[in-house]
């Protein structure tokens, strides 16, 4: 059996597609989890946000609640993680001290970061966080879109839309609606990402 | 010349070698994700993958999860190497 030039290219077209579909595919069902915690981690730093000062508490207590969510979440994060990867690590040991040597890293750049925004923008840090790192976790998104498919892009065109829209038309209502609308848009994007 | 592989030119069985060829080493692939990558129906898929497994190409898992039986599929290192002379063989093709 031989094939024309035509029907040749015609083949690796159909791999190409294929290859990438399953790829994407892959990318969604991996990303679904972390969508559905961090929308977790969401509704509970918001709300809590909120909640604080009307049960009494100072609300810089609210830096704590952030700082234990966050341990909390990036905890989850390199347990899904390790999960997804089980195979590949106990084939490859050092594919998990690289994968260790990532999430350490990352943590560090990202202490940093947070770090030296607290100390630029100084005592109106606590007000502008709300806002800026939802912007900042959408433009992640929309960045990782390029890469991972059209559904990171939705997330991130969600996360702006509701941030925005509730930071500049219902400010007393702020924290309460990332909590429901914003923790809860993650999750949503979380469950959309796993029915693929 | 590398002869063609009759087992991987069919376009539903190409797709399945391609799809599981893009995963990482040993990744398994459901079946159900892998129905809607190739978009075959039950039997044809079924079908396609009983060939491909028994050439040795591909590897199934049959296991429960969530009390409901499942199927995944992932690509064997013989499969890998059948796919890469395919490929091999149509770039040959392709630069003439």
């Amino acid at each position: 059996m031989s094939l024309s030039r035509d029907e040749a290219a015609a083949n690796l077209r159909t791999i190409e597609q294929a290859g990438q579909r399953s790829a994407q595919a892959l990318g969604y069902a991996r990303s679904s989890p972390y969508f559905s915690l961090w929308g977790v981690i969401w509704i509970l730093g918001y709300a809590g946000s909120d909640l604080l000062p009307r049960l009494g508490y100072s609300p810089r207590n609210r830096n704590w609640l952030w700082l234990t969510l966050s341990l909390v979440g990036i905890v989850g994060t390199i347990l899904i993680s390790n999960r997804q990867h089980r195979a590949q690590y106990a084939a490859d040991a050092d594919a998990k001290r690289r994968a260790w040597l990532r999430w350490v890293g990352g943590a560090i750049v990202v202490s940093f970061f947070v770090t030296a925004l607290r100390l630029a923008i100084g005592p109106r840090f606590e007000q502008l966080a709300s806002v800026f790192f939802p912007l900042l976790v959408a433009l992640f998104y929309g960045l990782a879109s390029l890469k991972l498919g059209v559904r990171y892009f939705v997330a991130s065109i969600a996360v702006t839309a509701l941030t925005l829209s509730a930071y500049l038309y219902l400010p007393e209502y702020f924290l309460l609606w990332m909590a429901a609308a914003g923790g809860g848009s993650l999750i949503l994007v979380g469950l959309w990402m796993s029915k693929v | 010349m590398v002869e063609l592989d009759p087992c991987i030119h069919q376009p539903v069985r190409l797709k399945i070698m391609a799809a599981l060829k893009a995963l990482p080493s040993g990744e398994l692939l459901e079946f159900v994700r892998l129905k809607k990558i190739v978009e075959a129906s039950d039997g044809n898929l079924g079908a396609h993958i009983q060939m491909l497994d028994q050439a040795g190409y591909i590897a199934v898992e049959k296991d429960f999860s969530d009390n409901r039986p499942r199927t995944r599929v992932k690509l064997t290192q013989k499969g890998r190497r059948a796919f890469q002379e395919y490929v091999s063989y149509l770039r040959g093709i392709i630069e003439g």
